[in-house]
């Protein structure tokens, strides 16, 4: 059945393998975003159709339940209104303090809102990817967040579209800080990571660490990806160490990643 | 009638990719995501000719590639592998029947991430694996599997709607060129 051109096919599709899985980074990263590039059309009709069936959706919307919306998002908007002045007064204190200090100003955020287009079809890692490149200013390493906390980091900025490595993957470490404790760690994927997604570990914690469960965990900002203060998960489980030198609790994220549909980038 | 392989499967690739990488479902559901390929080239192994299966391992392998976090590459391998396999065997695989098409499909649905993660552990990676995992295999397995017929059923329809079959000279005909003879 196999004759000597089907052998020879075969070598070189061997050959071929070899070659790419030896291609330095950029070049292994150039020519991933060409063929990603042949899923294009297929992202754009499905954000398309979604758009068309949004304003579909709204178009059908009851006037009353538009009206009731509309009055308690007017509501939320004066709260939040309020809750500014608030704390841009504390942000002109802190820069004020900062500035007698002769300590460095913080930057604002500059937020990007992004849709979830895919993720990832092995089932070994945790990404996902999202409709912004760096056409719209996404580099590599930047932070990706919800309302609710940290999501993951930008792992490769292509063109149009960016790779998401998720909290929970190996490539996405993250340095935590324990709110309650201010003791220092690693958030890493754990035993249970691959089972459940929201599971991960905290590592590297003191030997001698006070950590409870349902402590909160928030990012550090040592590492300088993640800015300090974004909440990341809370405690679960910790089991003080029987003489070692670190210890580790089992943590839950903050963010569902396995629901995300849309996310926000911290654009340098 | 296979000719037409050469360019319908490769499409079949890319849009099976698509929707596996779209759907967020099943991994929400039953814990692991089904991978489309190694069923379409399971069939193309019992079904088309050597330059389709070639055509689908390679865009395929590297499509999938392009959408994943797998190094460029990674599924080539095992994808090839179970092809030529599955290709050089198809005389004595009973490819017709719905078990035998379920088996291979889900031989090769377990073989291929498995060889796939052998390559990984080979380059210094570190896959999220863990007690979780024959489980995920098991479901990749069944789900590959539970594909080969459906891409059957697939082709069979698409050879119906868009090919028109090769006529069959009648009687009459064939007569009238044996009087002109």
């Amino acid at each position: 059945m196999f004759r000597r051109q089907h052998y020879l096919a075969l070598g070189l599709i061997a050959l071929l393998a070899l070659v790419l899985l030896n291609l330095p980074q950029v070049a292994s990263s150039r020519l991933k975003l060409a063929l990603g590039g042949f899923f294009l059309p297929l992202f754009g009709l499905s954000s398309a159709s979604q758009a068309l069936g949004q304003k579909a959706v709204d178009a059908g919307a009851p006037r009353a339940v538009l009206l009731q919306e509309l009055n308690q998002l007017q509501r939320t908007n004066q709260q939040l209104r309020l809750q500014t002045f608030q704390l841009q007064e504390a942000a002109r204190e802190n820069a004020r303090l900062r500035q007698q200090l002769l300590w460095q100003q913080r930057t604002p955020w500059k937020l990007r809102h992004a849709r979830v287009t895919s993720r990832d079809p092995a089932n070994w890692w945790r990404t996902l990817q999202i409709d912004l490149g760096t056409r719209h200013g996404i580099t590599n390493d930047a932070p990706v967040l919800v309302a609710e906390g940290l999501v993951g980091r930008v792992q490769r900025a292509d063109y149009t579209h960016s790779q998401i490595a998720l909290v929970g993957d190996p490539a996405c470490r993250v340095a935590v800080l324990v709110q309650e404790t201010r003791e220092q760690g690693i958030v890493v994927p754990g035993a249970a990571t691959a089972n459940d997604p929201m599971m991960t570990d905290l590592v590297y914690l003191p030997a001698n660490s006070t950590v409870k469960a349902g402590h909160n965990l928030v990012t550090s900002g040592l590492g300088g990806v993640f800015p300090k203060g974004i909440p990341v998960g809370i405690v679960t489980e910790f089991q003080p160490s029987d003489g070692d030198l670190h210890t580790t609790a089992r943590v839950r994220l903050m963010v569902n990643t396995s629901r995300l549909e849309e996310v926000w980038v911290i654009a340098p | 009638m296979k000719r037409s392989h050469l360019i319908a499967l490769p499409f079949i690739a890319l849009l099976s990719l698509y929707v596996e990488s779209v759907l967020a479902w099943p991994r929400a559901l039953i814990g692991a995501q089904i991978a489309t390929l190694p069923a379409l080239v399971i069939f193309a192994a019992l079904r088309s000719d050597f330059p389709a299966l070639l055509a689908v391992i390679l865009l395929g392998s590297l499509w999938r590639d392009a959408l994943s976090a797998d190094p460029l590459g990674l599924s080539l391998l095992p994808l090839a592998a179970v092809g030529a396999v599955v290709y050089s065997n198809r005389q004595i695989i009973v490819g017709d029947q719905f078990y035998a098409r379920f088996m291979v499909g889900a031989i090769a649905g377990a073989a291929v991430p498995l060889l796939m993660l052998l390559q990984l552990f080979t380059l210094g990676r570190e896959p999220l694996v863990g007690w979780f995992f024959p489980w995920q295999l098991a479901v990749m397995a069944v789900g590959s599997g539970l594909l080969v017929p459906l891409y059957f059923r697939l082709v069979d329809w698409l050879e119906q709607t868009f090919l028109h079959p090769v006529a069959a000279p009648n009687a009459r005909s064939l007569r009238r060129n044996q009087i002109r003879r």
